[in-house]
């Protein structure tokens, strides 16, 4: 600490950064398609999390790409 | 495959800590209890407060749901572990808990605080068990049942024999004075409760008295069953401990909610209750990995201009850092003594408090890492697996030896022993029965019913509270003209109110006939409720 360094080990898990937990073209896509057949958020999660178990999505991701999809923005 | 070897073979297979209890002859399952291996470090990473509480209605079997969580340093609820139990006597609550304790890593590692409700099988059980921690009590439903038993018990004037003529203007006057009378009191109860030394609180507990003065069997009651556990929920003494603002069960209750979301029905079985709590905790543990990355990443602005915090952001998690700024705040705008202060933060959050920082800004040191309890420092999932000097060699040994000098019927037992430990997935066990309803006439099925929802019965402070509702006296229901057009009646209050400003004619409900009509009116008529609109 004194020297200025972290006092934590660096995470194996980057869970909350930006980068981390972005959906690729495919997961999006699903989740527009699962948005459609009025599918919950939270079970849309639950299934991107099953098809893939390292994934490090949240919530909020899935939220974002709902938004961006309901505004008429392209989503990439 | 049976429903039970199916759960035990996924709980293996997803690496589960399980234990399971049968019953004396070892056919059917009674408690069972897991919890998730990533549970199991959050745990150790954040043992301070843990809150328990059972739910009801989540499966066929009417097991309750016995629930276990924490709270992270970035102020999130992480389950510690399920249990299904199949009575709630002290004798499974200690089962479960003993379980858990056994989950913890080391004796340094115990929980300082442990919230319940007032369920005396779950506090003796857990006094005895972690006897270094505090058990505390949630205050809110013990405010809201002094309150409903205020209601009852507290008529100012009890309820004439039957018979006596009653003016009915008076029955109103003393309503509205009931209704007084039960705030002055919930009032006092919340001062009470919320008082932050011992002295203010026998200060206050005679004020409270003096409240109730006329209803001395009210104070009996409060004196005999609530404030004999003061210890626990009144805030001169849960100030003292550590309890990182958890002086509810809400966090708990809230943990139930999102878990009936996914369960959707009441009458599932076991393991489809399983599989929805494993996508529960999927989801959970994924959020608190991304709280933790949000709170080493993102920095708020407003602490930038701060000299004395700089050292923590970013170790610190965001709540923490909250807390440190607001006693800032106040540390500025107070002239703090030392006696003044209370130290609540200090004993209670474990951050430095008012009096510490002002200290410290006078003298122009910065809040060091230190000064922070590791709660709030941990933004990570420690915890590693304790694998090391683990030999069954020893037993290994032993049962073979058993296994050369045994009879055969011996060999046989023990095979068999073996072997249940062997594939824990071949168990024979039973689901209990489902419980049979042995008293009283079997009730009628009504379709309307809602069998499988997971929703609570509400508790019997809420049916009172619904019966008195606080916020505005309860009028008589006023008897409308039944008209068509009422059902039409969608015009707004401002016309209503505009019209009875200045009254066209006195005629009563003119009110409740749009504006434009009220010329044409000549009389309303005010039929009696007997569903013929006064036509016989």
């Amino acid at each position: 600490m004194l020297c200025g360094m972290h006092n934590h080990d660096l995470d194996e898990k980057l869970s909350g950064h930006l980068i981390a937990g972005r959906l690729n073209a495919e997961e999006k896509k699903k989740v527009i398609d699962m948005t459609k057949s009025l599918t919950v958020p939270h079970n849309i999660l639950t299934n991107l999390k099953q098809s893939n178990k390292e994934s490090v999505t949240t919530i909020k991701q899935v939220y974002n790409v709902r938004t961006r999809w309901r505004k008429g923005e392209e989503v990439t | 495959m049976t429903e039970l070897q199916y759960l035990i073979s996924m709980l293996v297979e997803h690496k589960y800590v399980h234990y399971i209890r049968c019953n004396s002859e070892e056919t059917t399952l009674e408690d069972i209890i897991f919890s998730h291996p990533e549970s199991i470090k959050l745990l150790n990473t954040f043992p301070t407060v843990l809150v328990m509480d059972s739910t009801y209605k989540t499966n066929n079997y009417r097991l309750s749901l016995f629930e276990i969580v924490g709270c992270t340093s970035t102020k999130m609820t992480y389950s510690v572990s399920f249990a299904f139990l199949h009575f709630e006597l002290e004798d499974n609550f200690t089962w479960a808990l003993t379980m858990v304790k056994g989950l913890l890593s080391s004796k340094d590692n115990m929980p300082k605080v442990i919230v319940t409700d007032r369920d005396g099988a779950l506090m003796n059980a857990a006094s005895t068990l972690f006897p270094e921690t505090y058990t505390m009590l949630c205050f809110f439903p013990i405010g809201k049942n002094v309150r409903a038993k205020c209601i009852m018990d507290c008529k100012v004037h009890p309820k004439p024999p039957k018979g006596a003529i009653v003016d009915k203007k008076e029955l109103k006057k003393n309503k509205v004075k009931n209704r007084e009378v039960v705030e002055k009191v919930v009032n006092a109860w919340r001062e009470l409760v919320e008082s932050p030394t011992e002295e203010s609180y026998a200060s206050n507990l005679l004020k409270f008295k003096e409240v109730c003065m006329p209803f001395s069997e009210f104070i009996a009651y409060v004196e005999t069953t609530v404030l004999n556990l003061k210890e626990k929920f009144v805030r001169a003494w849960t100030n003292k401990v550590m309890h990182l603002g958890c002086r509810t069960t809400n966090i708990v209750e809230s943990a139930h909610g999102v878990l009936k979301k996914y369960l959707t029905s009441s009458v599932g079985d076991l393991a489809s209750c399983w599989d929805e709590i494993h996508k529960m905790l999927a989801v959970q543990f994924g959020e608190i990995q991304g709280s933790f990355g949000r709170n080493k990443m993102v920095l708020e602005h407003k602490y930038k201009s701060i000299k004395m915090m700089r050292e923590l952001e970013g170790y610190v998690s965001r709540r923490a850092l909250k807390f440190i700024y607001d006693e800032l705040k106040r540390s500025k705008t107070f002239a703090v003594d030392k006696e003044d202060c209370g130290c609540v933060k200090k004993t209670s959050y474990g951050l430095p408090c008012e009096c510490i920082i002002a200290m410290k800004s006078k003298q122009k040191l910065p809040l060091v890492l230190d000064d922070i309890y590791s709660h709030w420092k941990r933004l990570c999932v420690q915890g590693e697996e304790i694998d090391d000097d683990f030999f069954v060699m020893e037993e290994w040994n032993g049962i073979q030896e058993r296994l050369k000098t045994s009879p055969y019927n011996m060999k046989l037992y023990i095979k068999e022993m073996m072997h249940h430990i062997a594939f824990p997935e071949t168990t024979n066990l039973y689901p209990p029965s489902k419980k049979a309803v042995t008293k009283g006439e079997p009730k009628r099925k009504r379709t309307t019913l809602k069998v499988s929802s997971t929703g609570r019965i509400p508790s019997r402070w809420e049916t009172i509270d619904s019966q008195n509702p606080d916020s505005q006296p309860s009028q008589p229901k006023r008897s409308l003209p039944k008209r068509k057009d009422a059902r039409l009646g969608t015009y707004s209050h401002s016309q209503a109110s505009s019209s009875t400003s200045k009254p066209f004619r006195n005629i009563p409900y003119i009110s409740q006939i749009p504006n434009i009509m009220r010329p044409f009116v000549e009389e309303i008529v005010n039929v009696k409720g007997d569903g013929h609109c006064g036509f016989r």
